[in-house]
């Protein structure tokens, strides 16, 4: 029952249960949307360029901004201010670059929709007027069993 | 490049080219331009279809798969759409023989 | 040498020019004399081929040989450069591979030309249509980006390969992922061609399945095995980083898993046949974005040939393949006219239409992601950065809603499903998979706890859903033949899927894609640690310790290496010795890590030398422990599988083979079907 209770709780209360995620995650997760300047091409928290210039100063950074806000679009915009937007691999969620995460989504929405309504425009009830096209053709039900004779298993 | 070999490169490409161009433009008697399609043809291609997925049908409702209902339905549109094809068979065969 | 690539080249440019011209006045004209010209136009395209080998051939020999009197050899090569990877030379600059491109072209040309018998004049067309292809890219290897391209000094050593290349699967890779992309040139050329001649029927399209299968597989196997390399070579820990080279190899497999189901729909039905054409076109043409995007230095990226010159061919290319498609489009577009309607959303029409889809939003979603740094610099005047977590927030949900779509679809009748029958075949994979679920939150992953964890939780369940309808359809149609055969279920299975080996061989390579998806929901509980350690230090993760035993040091010709030597305790007990290796190479001055994976079927345990710390110098040892890894390579290996099964005839298909009296068509209109047939 306890297990039961949990997975409705899941549903229902999925983003409050995300937003308790730890210190370490988020660490984790801020950190992954940094990318190293160091031209090694890998994100922050992926550098294994042994001796790199700018790791350690880009990740003592992220520490102190974590602890400083709460909020990680901040800690992010900090980024992108102090080493430029490249420094930032996700696009921010405002202004011309909430485009790019409403543009995929829209683009599925959009043809849903579409193929929603060409499939209503489309739908037909062929079965019951081909049952009395053949009623009423002797010729085409001698030959619609004549099909079912030679296709029967 | 040693001038020899320059020579054999050069001697070898030209009898390449040679070989191609006689090649290409002396065709054998093999060329076939094929059979032409018929209606005929068509509807003969169509009906293996449709009784293909008449086959399918039978086999799927065998396993299981559709309620009673369901398969007479679908079986009866597919079988008109079988009889229609027939139909146009029959008379095309009736006018070319 | 120089001299033997440069003839050939220009005389495979000359014979593709030929092959393309006199295709065109051949295949326009439909008496004998234009199916002469375009047998001329056939055999040009079959020397083609020879032509081009010739010129491969000769920037190969000339990599084994040294010849650094050719720039291209001296930029990709050197002395000490291990044999196989002198091979690989041919693939390894903008050059080489544009002739190794153009020369797998000519050699998917030649099958064609070789099989004309099948189709004559659909044969001829679409092998001039391959030849406006092959033109582009001799012109290319040709005039714009020639390997055989002479130095004025010849130097005593080469610059060396990349090392990043210097690995055995980066000799697979290339040419395997290259097949892919280049054989798409193939059904695009079969479909503008039958829309061209106004093909009637389908036969066109089953042609072109089988091609387009094969190619898939390609693409699908170089692909996969660019993961690996990725995961192996890098050292990141990681297989897919949406690199913009790894988007573009990702945009014509999604449009082209698209095209594969929804031919379907018109093999059955003659339904969607305008859909079905445009994704051909679009498959094509997104192997051509993919290679100007990359190529072209429009986007950013580690395997980028960042030359801008090249890119301006491909953008006049793409815009000439645009223009023809959508004229003949627009022409013939009365020809399209499907046989049949849907009669239900409720039936496996639909589901193939939700499929392709999502599969298109998914690509939709990778080409945006891909393009909205440019985007951005043409509308705000700088530049963004759009990196793994954006595409990976944007593409799970849609992953995941792809692979509920790929559970229920078969369960589905075609033209229409009652709710009766829906019960029918739902409730009993619906309840296990829910009871797999539920299994997985006792057995302790708690998917309320982390985003990853929810969609990892959720993918287990689906996957499950999946595999549970496919094993229903095995043993309901094994159930079927083991009492009409009477033999064993197992034996009732194996001739169920020779009786239809496209469908069977189709859910096996879906079991192949479910057991990648449960690899990859393993990353959700992936573990890293970095750590400097002494001789004898320890560093803990996971289950395991690693001990520090000894650093090594070695030199050869070709590169100089460190190395440490570590053994593993597995819950205190020893398991096995990892050797990671860094790699310094001499003739680049670029370095690489030699990871050392420990791979079980629950997890790798992944190992790299990062190098000494300047300070202490000691080394440092990063370890991840990835779950499940393995799980991704397994299912590459059954959907190739499967796809293999799908390719082969059915058995009673082998017994009485169809009369394939159609051959040629007939362009006489008042031949065509009316209506139907069209």
């Amino acid at each position: 029952m306890k297990h039961v209770f949990r997975i409705a709780l899941l549903f229902c209360a999925l983003p409050l249960l995300l937003a308790a995620s730890g210190d370490n995650a988020r660490y984790q997760t801020v950190g992954g949307k940094i990318m190293c300047m160091c031209s090694c091409d890998q994100m922050l928290l992926k550098c294994n360029h042994v001796g790199c210039p700018y790791s350690a100063r880009m990740i003592s950074q992220l520490k102190e901004n974590l602890n400083k806000s709460s909020n990680d679009a901040d800690v992010l915009n900090f980024f992108r201010r102090e080493w430029g937007v490249t420094s930032v691999v996700e696009p921010s969620r405002h202004g011309f670059e909430l485009l790019a995460w409403v543009l995929p989504f829209a683009g599925l929405g959009t043809g849903m929709v579409l193929v929603i309504l060409v499939a209503r425009k489309w739908k037909t009830q062929p079965a019951a007027g081909a049952k009395t096209e053949a009623r009423l053709d002797p010729k085409l039900e001698e030959l619609r069993q004549r099909a079912r004779r030679e296709t029967e298993l | 490049m040693s001038p020899s070999i320059q020579v054999i490169v050069e001697i070898g490409c030209s009898l390449f080219a040679a070989i191609a161009l006689i090649y290409i433009f002396l065709p054998g008697r093999d060329a076939d331009t094929g059979v032409t399609k018929t209606r005929l043809s068509y509807l003969y291609e169509r009906k293996e279809v449709v009784y293909d997925n008449l086959r399918d049908l039978n086999f799927e409702f065998k396993s299981g798969k559709f309620t009673q209902a369901d398969y007479e339905g679908m079986r009866s549109n597919m079988e008109s759409e079988a009889a229609r094809l027939l139909a146009e068979i029959e008379q095309l065969e009736a006018a070319k023989a | 040498m120089p001299l033997l690539g440069s003839f050939c080249l220009l005389f495979a440019l000359a014979l593709a020019g030929y092959s393309f011209i006199a295709g065109i006045f051949g295949v326009a004209r439909k008496d004998s004399a234009g199916f002469r010209l375009a047998e001329t136009a056939r055999r040009a395209g079959i020397v083609t081929f020879i032509a081009v080998t010739g010129a491969a051939l000769a920037l190969v020999w000339a990599a084994l040989n040294n010849d650094f009197s050719l720039a291209y050899i001296l930029e990709h090569t050197n002395r000490a450069l291990p044999t196989p990877y002198k091979l690989a030379a041919l693939w390894s600059g903008q050059e080489g591979s544009l002739l190794f491109w153009s020369w797998l072209l000519a050699g998917y040309g030649l099958v064609l030309r070789l099989r004309h018998k099948i189709d004559p004049r659909l044969f001829a067309t679409t092998s001039t249509v391959l030849a406006g292809i092959q033109v582009f890219f001799l012109v290319l290897v040709t005039f714009v980006a020639n390997p055989f391209g002479i130095m004025g000094s010849l130097p005593p050593d080469g610059n060396g390969l990349n090392p990043l290349l210097q690995y055995p699967e980066m000799v697979i890779h290339p040419p395997m992922l290259y097949l892919g992309y280049v054989g798409f040139s193939l059904p695009f050329s079969f479909a503008l061609a039958a829309l061209i001649m106004r093909y009637p029927g389908e036969k066109w399209i089953h042609i072109t399945r089988r091609w387009t299968m094969v190619t898939w597989l390609f693409l699908t196997c170089g692909i996969a095995l660019g993961a690996h390399w990725a995961y192996s070579v890098l050292g990141w820990g990681g297989y897919w980083g949406w690199d913009p080279v790894e988007n573009a190899s990702l945009l014509p497999w999604l449009s082209g898993t698209a095209f594969l189901h929804s031919v379907m729909m018109q093999e059955k039905r003659g339904m969607m046949k305008v859909w079905n054409v445009w994704l051909v076109f679009i498959t094509f043409m997104l192997t051509i974005l993919g290679t100007m995007l990359t190529r072209g230095g429009a986007v950013q990226s580690v395997h980028a040939f960042a030359q801008s010159a090249i890119g301006t061919w491909f953008y006049w290319f793409l815009g000439i393949i645009f223009v023809v498609c959508l004229t003949a489009y627009i022409k013939n577009r009365d020809h399209l006219k499907s046989e049949n309607k849907l009669e239900s959303l409720v039936s496996r029409e639909s589901s193939f239409l939700f499929n392709n889809l999502v599969l298109l939003a998914a690509c939709f979603a990778v080409l945006c992601g891909t393009l909205f740094p440019i985007l951005s610099e043409a509308v705000r005047g700088y530049r963004i950065t759009v990196g793994a977590p954006f595409f990976n927030k944007v593409m799970v949900p849609i992953g995941l809603f792809l692979i509920f779509l790929t559970g229920i679809g078969p369960l589905l009748a075609w033209r229409n499903t009652s709710l009766g029958s829906i019960k029918r075949n739902f409730m009993v994979p619906a309840a296990l998979a829910f009871g797999l679920g539920v299994l997985l939150i006792f057995v302790g992953l708690k998917p309320w706890t982390d985003l990853p964890y929810f969609y990892a939780w959720l993918g287990f369940l689906l996957s499950g859903l999946v595999v549970t309808t496919i094993a229903s359809e095995f043993i309901r149609g094994g159930l079927v033949l083991k009492t009409k055969l009477n033999t064993n279920l197992a034996a009732a299975m194996v001739h169920l899927t020779r009786r239809n080996m496209r469908r069977y061989g189709g859910y096996i390579v879906h079991v192949g894609v479910v057991l990648v998806i449960i690899g990859l929901c393993g990353a959700a509980f992936n573990q890293e640690k970095e750590q400097e350690m002494a001789l004898g230090d320890k560093l803990q993760i996971g289950h395991y310790t690693l001990v520090g035993q000894e650093y090594t040091q070695d030199d050869n010709a070709n590169y100089s290496s460190e190395a440490a030597i570590l053994d593993v305790y597995k819950d205190g007990k020893p398991l096995v010795r990892l050797t990671p290796e860094k790699r310094e190479f001499k003739a680049s001055n670029q370095g690489t890590t030699m990871v050392a994976n420990h791979s079980t079927l629950a997890e790798d345990l992944y190992v790299i030398y990062e190098g000494k710390n300047p300070d202490t110098g000691h080394p440092i040892i990063k370890a991840f422990v990835n779950p499940l890894v393995i799980w991704i390579w397994i299912g590459v290996l059954v959907v190739a599988f499967g796809t293999g099964i799908a390719l082969v005839p059915n058995a009673a298909a082998v017994k009485a083979p169809v009369a394939s009296a159609i051959a040629v068509v007939a362009m006489d209109n008042a031949m065509q079907p009316a209506g139907a047939g069209k």
